[in-house]
């Protein structure tokens, strides 16, 4: 698999994306072309007067995301492309660091799907990438838009992408994902009622597991 | 709210396979990490009496 890095820097005074100098940034992004790409997000804050950028300082407790939307329908349906579980993992950037302002987010988008999951009947229709971040509070700030100014021409082609892939999963779907891991078929564990349920093979039934004075055991009561 | 298959996968895999790296869920057994060498041990119960089981 190929993954494609594009750093970029954001002024979080500003919320605009800027040059190295301090200055916004002019190049358009390929980023929509439905192949998996990764940001690296140096987000600063520039001294008005020296253009000096100093990087700004994210609490533990933050979370990212990236989300599709309409542009100019912000009240309207929107679609997360990268939740946080996709950011700041590690390994996925050498000098990754929260707390340096040194972000990095991982994701694949297919044009055609957004459109679809934004109910757009008309595959013209422009979308706006919002980054976000989430505090510890649960305050939701927009750190920077990425509109059609931003996104070339792949943004606005939905045949570029069009057959590249991505696809959503319906609640349901989901759900039977997950109990494949809670509950694997013929599995020697099952995680319920916020037990670990572990399977004994002599006596061929699940019980339920924890610590006890500091190792692990089966639980009198299960 | 929509979920990608991608991202879904995802969010799944950290659960089968944390970032702290305590345990792994893998073909319907429970590992966990023996902190001594940081191999990870199938945790067996047989009779009531847990023990470890093969290394993943």
């Amino acid at each position: 698999m190929t993954i494609r890095t594009i750093p970029l820097r954001i002024d979080v005074m500003r919320a605009i994306l800027v040059e190295s100098n301090g200055s916004p940034y002019t190049q358009k992004l390929r980023l929509v072309r439905g192949d998996d790409v990764q940001l690296n997000l140096d987000v600063v804050t520039v001294d008005p007067a020296t253009q000096a950028l100093t990087p700004f300082a994210f609490d533990d407790g933050t979370v990212f995301r990236l989300v599709g939307k309409r542009e100019k329908d912000y009240g309207g349906p929107e679609v997360i492309l990268a939740d946080a579980n996709t950011w700041n993992v590690t390994g996925h950037r050498t000098d990754l660091s929260v707390a340096g302002g040194k972000l990095s987010c991982r994701f694949r988008l297919n044009r055609q799907t957004l459109l679809n999951a934004l109910g757009a009947e008309n595959p013209s229709l422009k979308v706006v990438i919002d980054i976000e971040a989430i505090t510890s509070a649960g305050e939701v700030s927009t750190l920077v838009q990425l509109n059609e100014t931003i996104l070339n021409d792949a943004a606005r082609n939905p045949a570029a992408a069009a057959d590249a892939g991505d696809d959503y999963v319906s609640l349901d779907e989901f759900r039977a994902m997950l109990r494949e891991i809670t509950h694997p078929t013929e599995g020697a564990y099952k995680l319920e009622d916020g037990f670990v349920h572990l399977w004994d093979v002599e006596t061929e039934q699940f019980r339920r597991v924890g610590l006890m004075e500091g190792g692990l055991a089966v639980l009198e009561d299960s | 709210m929509l979920l990608t298959r991608h991202m879904a996968t995802a969010l799944l895999q950290m659960i089968r396979t944390p970032r702290s790296g305590t345990y792994r869920l893998h073909n319907g057994r429970v590992y966990v990490r023996d902190k001594a060498d940081g191999t990870y041990r199938a945790v067996v119960l047989k009779d009531g009496v847990i023990s470890t089981g093969e290394t993943l």
